[in-house]
């Protein structure tokens, strides 16, 4: 048996496209992947950008208004026309420092403003404010086309966004104030009614849920591991192949010697093993220091993780390597569509992918469950994203089942096989 | 009451005949509704060199691959060494060699350590091992070649390759099938002298081919297989005798071409000598099959000269396996 693993070990490792495929591939693609993700966080990151304000009359008297546009600038701009800037509104935005949002130029009025927007693409839009105090936004084409380029412009869809919430928030809180006033002017003198709406309202408030900050990219080099993984079932349906008489010569050769089948198997299995182990570790390594993707941090889980995944492959490789009246190269074959067919259902290829593996999950969630794939993923998913291992223990538990489950099926196929042909 | 006289052990043992190396018993195999092996039946004696010819196709390799317990059959019954060959006779497995028709070596391996995966699945003992190998490798003359990887060696050093992972752990029964397809004469050479040696070694060796020429070489008797049938078991000469034809005569005579009334008359004159059986004449050579017999050359150039017939070159030849073939089948056993 030893000289088996052996063997198999010097095979595996000398077998080129076994080679490209689990070792080059994985890096190749997580390279790729990394040029596609690389600017996804900066998709949620607050850009600063320029913004013209018509310093008019209206504004020059809405003192509120000039609180909240001082608020969303690390140098507040003081128009000439309004004399001394009133102080900055306190805005509460949780971790996010909105003095980054904008870069103001004052401008005398909505046509120097307009003019400028056309000439000028860096400067987003301008911002007005009505006879009622009242502030309105306006964006040039220019950056509703940017907008809508997430890659192109990464942070500016987010950024307008705030900056859209933040004027309807302050609009929605002046007019209740104005109206409350409006039919009521002595509540002015009420302590409790004043410092209400000094308050800054706080109808959301941030929860984390998961262990660590999510990254939308993670998803994707996790389903790439698990991909990785069910390619590396390859290796043990080379294994189970080159042992059975109908399929080789070397498996007829192999089948006249002394040592079980048994053997030769559990010889040849374990050193596909311990090669699945190693593409998936490379493939690992690369993802967590090149492509800067967090495993949470927990090495011994991500060790576990990958010994489950690759003994699981292995394992279902065997089946497949033991499945009767296939050719070996059927066999191989079979071994490339399922990864790629099962990579698509766990989202691999792409943002459509992902849904599709999202509506299994919640549609569909027996696929979700038997698709060793998406287990893989989970397995990962689990370490990163939860407080608590029970998750993470329950993907190893199914994966570990049907690991045993296929082993029980080859074990039945393969169990003193003899051939009516060979 | 017994009155059978008891037998002393040691004239028991000088009257018992060896357990022949394999016995093989009225088996039958069918491929779906073709009929592969038609109550073959088969005993190798130890220490021979078997030869099992046929053409392609009439069941050598299914009768090998059965008798190894690769294959399933209907029936019949397989014994090696007097135990009966199983999937799982590990103990019987241990002493066969088996070097088959196809290629079967690691293309990712180098030649030496080929040799010595395989032998490690019948030897455990790793220095007894080395020592195997090295004798392997220098009984097949790949000395030169340890460190080559297969697809570097050429067609005759591939089969010396298969031939040294097959008889690595020295084993008393040796099944080489077809091991010389696609050999140059060279190689062909070297592996049947090599079969010969191991056989002088003391390893009882099985031997299938369809080309005749090997058989009658190496081979101390030949089976000769048809349809899954046997057609002739014997020695070579043994088989030769089963058939009338002793000699083939060929003898140019050119002059016959043009003269139809002569030719005719040659030919009825050599056919009134009493050991020819046939003659023919085509592409000015006549050819003469006679019964077997000291005087026939003399007798038919003898004819030939009263013909006033002019002769050119003249040969004889003996029977060869393919005409025992055609004799008792009615077919060419290179058809």
């Amino acid at each position: 048996m030893w000289s088996t693993f052996l063997t198999t070990l010097r095979i595996n490792l000398r077998e080129k496209s076994s080679l490209f495929w689990l070792f080059c591939f994985p890096i190749l693609l997580s390279t790729m992947f990394l040029s596609m993700f690389g600017n996804l966080g900066a998709t949620y990151a607050i850009t600063t950008m320029r913004f013209a304000v018509v310093a008019d009359a209206a504004y020059c008297k809405a003192e509120g208004a000039q609180q909240l546009i001082a608020a969303m600038q690390r140098t507040p701009v003081t128009p000439q026309e309004c004399g001394t800037a009133p102080a900055a509104m306190d805005v509460d935005a949780g971790d996010t420092d909105l003095r980054d949002l904008l870069d103001v130029t004052a401008v005398d009025t909505v046509g120097d403003a307009s003019d400028l927007i056309n000439d000028d693409h860096d400067v987003r839009g301008f911002l007005t404010v009505d006879g009622d105090g009242m502030v309105h936004m306006t964006i040039s084409r220019a950056t509703v086309s940017n907008a809508n380029d997430a890659m192109g412009s990464p942070g500016l869809p987010i950024s307008l966004s705030i900056l859209n919430g933040a004027i309807g928030m302050f609009n929605r809180q002046t007019l209740t104030v104005a109206q409350i006033l409006g039919a009521d002017p002595t509540v002015l003198h009420d302590a409790d009614f004043t410092a209400a709406v000094q308050e800054t309202p706080d109808f959301t408030h941030q929860v984390r849920l998961t262990n660590f900050k999510p990254d939308e990219s993670a998803r994707y080099y996790y389903a790439l591991l698990a991909m990785t993984a069910l390619m590396a079932m390859s290796f043990a349906v080379t294994t189970v192949c080159a042992t059975q008489a109908n399929l080789s010569a070397l498996g007829m050769r192999r089948s006249m010697a002394p040592l079980t089948r048994l053997r030769q198997l559990m010889g040849g299995f374990l050193a596909s093993w311990l090669c699945t182990f190693c593409s998936l570790l490379v493939a690992l390594l690369y993802i967590h220091f090149v492509c800067r993707i967090s495993f949470g941090g927990r090495w011994a889980a991500t060790m576990l993780a990958i010994v489950v995944a690759s003994f699981s492959s292995n394992a279902l490789g065997t089946l497949l390597g033991s499945l009767p009246k296939l050719t070996a190269g059927t066999k191989i074959g079979l071994t490339t569509a399922i990864s790629c067919v099962l990579s698509l259902l766990s989202g691999l290829y792409g943002s459509g992918a992902m849904a599709l593996s999202d509506w299994i999950q919640r549609n569909a969630p027996i696929v979700a469950m038997i698709n060793p794939t998406q287990q893989v993923t989970n397995l990962f998913y689990d370490i990163l994203y939860y407080d608590s291992y029970t998750p993470f223990f329950r993907t190893v538990g199914i994966l570990l089942t049907m690991a045993v489950l296929a082993l029980a099926l080859a074990t039945v196929f393969l169990r003193r096989q003899r051939y009516a042909h060979l | 009451m017994n009155t059978t006289a008891p037998i002393p052990a040691s004239a028991a043992q000088r009257t018992a005949q060896p357990t022949p190396a394999i016995r093989v018993t009225e088996l039958v195999k069918h491929y779906g509704d073709n009929l592969a092996l038609d109550y073959l039946s088969m005993e190798v004696r130890r220490g021979e060199i078997y030869g099992l010819l046929g053409p392609n196709g009439s069941g050598k390799t299914t009768a090998i691959n059965c008798i190894l317990g690769l294959l399933t059959y209907d029936s019949g019954e397989i014994r090696i060494f007097g135990e009966p060959m199983g999937p799982t006779s590990y103990d019987l497995k241990r002493r066969i060699g088996v070097v088959p028709q196809d290629i079967a070596v690691f293309n990712e391996l180098t030649v030496e350590e080929n040799i010595s995966y395989f032998c490690s699945l019948y030897v455990a003992d790793r220095a007894r091992r080395t020592g195997l190998v090295d004798e392997a490798i220098a009984f097949v003359g790949l000395d030169d070649y340890r460190t080559y990887r297969p697809r570097k060696l050429s067609g005759g050093l591939l089969r010396r390759l298969n031939i040294a992972c097959g008889i690595v752990h020295k084993p008393k029964l040796i099944f080489f099938d077809e091991p010389t397809v696609a050999v140059d004469p060279q190689s062909r050479n070297a592996i049947l002298e090599g079969i010969e040696q191991l056989n002088a070694q003391g390893s009882t060796i099985v031997y299938t081919s369809h080309y005749m020429e090997e058989v009658e070489q190496i081979c101390d008797r030949i089976q000769i297989i048809d349809h899954g049938r046997q057609i002739a078991l014997g020695t070579d000469d043994e088989l030769k005798r089963m058939i009338d034809v002793g000699e083939r005569i060929s003898i140019e005579a050119p002059s016959l071409t043009g003269d139809d009334d002569t030719r005719a008359r040659t030919i009825a004159a050599l056919r009134a000598l009493p050991a020819v059986h046939d003659v023919a004449f085509e592409q000015d050579t006549l050819t003469i099959s006679c019964a077997q017999g000291a005087h026939n050359l003399i007798d038919v150039l003898q004819a030939l000269r009263q013909a006033d017939v002019p002769v050119g070159h003249v040969s004889s030849h003996t029977p060869t396996l393919n005409d025992v073939f055609l004799a008792l089948t009615g077919t060419d056993l290179r058809d």
